[in-house]
């Protein structure tokens, strides 16, 4: 399960940094992750993001734990990660894990772009 | 690799070296194993095998220091109406009262030690036998 896509779309009214991932996340891909923010948002200046997760089919502790470094790099830089979805499978993951304690989650991109900052 | 052809109706055993790029063919062998025994259906395969990674992955990072020397060992079988499973690595084992809830507290933002907790949250028994020639995990599964 390494085959990890995305693509960054930027809202324009907010400025947020929407990133739709499609495959999975998982502990032999989970670098690409940090790659993303530290390499492109950070350096645009994109500090508030959004991880659109509704097209991911698997994630694993790993990855979830790559989600806390991610938001750690970005609160360095005044910003906030925030998370979308609703898939159901991913949603008990993230759960289970607590995450919906410690994150901002969203149904959807257009609530989060909103709601986030 | 012919998995179909390797794996037996209904037990299957592979060794892999330490080294997560081998967990993909962990994955493969437990889909087959699930087409050949008609068990799609009928348990949540999604879960189990992220209980299975998350167990494969504690192996060979904390078992084996990712010492690609030292082997794991993932055990499949079925007995009666249970899925089992026995992950094995070479590690001295660790004391589960170490382990803490990562869902409570500080504990929240830890970057690691959520796979036992996922592990357990999945499966129906998860149990850690710790010995002299190393650690072995059994989890067992429900088939409905």
């Amino acid at each position: 399960m390494t085959n990890l896509d995305y693509n960054i779309n930027i809202d324009k009214k907010s400025g947020v940094a929407v990133v739709i991932f499609s495959g999975s996340i998982d502990i032999n891909n989970k670098d690409k992750i940090l790659q993303i923010v530290k390499n492109r948002l950070v350096p645009e200046n994109k500090q508030f993001v959004l991880f659109d997760l509704n097209n991911l089919q698997y994630i694993d502790s790993s990855g979830l734990g790559i989600f806390l470094t991610a938001r750690s790099i970005l609160d360095k830089h005044n910003g906030d990660l925030g998370l979308v979805v609703t898939d159901k499978n991913i949603k008990k993951i993230l759960n289970l894990a607590g995450f919906n304690k410690i994150f901002k989650i969203f149904d959807t991109s257009r609530e989060g772009c909103r709601k986030l900052k | 690799m012919n998995l179909r052809k390797n794996i037996q109706k209904d037990s299957i055993k592979i060794i892999i070296p330490s080294d997560f790029i081998y967990l993909k063919i962990i994955e493969d062998v437990f889909w087959e194993f699930l087409k050949i025994n008609k068990l799609l259906q009928k348990i949540k395969a999604d879960e189990i095998l992220l209980a299975i990674v998350e167990g494969v992955v504690n192996a060979i990072k904390h078992g084996n220091n990712n010492d690609l020397k030292q082997d794991v060992s993932f055990f499949l079988f079925l007995e009666k109406k249970y899925l089992n499973i026995i992950i094995k690595d070479k590690g001295k084992g660790f004391n589960l009262k170490d382990l803490k809830d990562p869902t409570k507290g500080k504990n929240l933002t830890n970057k690691n030690g959520r796979g036992i907790f996922i592990m357990k949250n999945f499966m129906d028994k998860v149990n850690y036998n710790f010995s002299s020639d190393g650690t072995e995990l059994h989890m067992r599964k429900e088939i409905l």
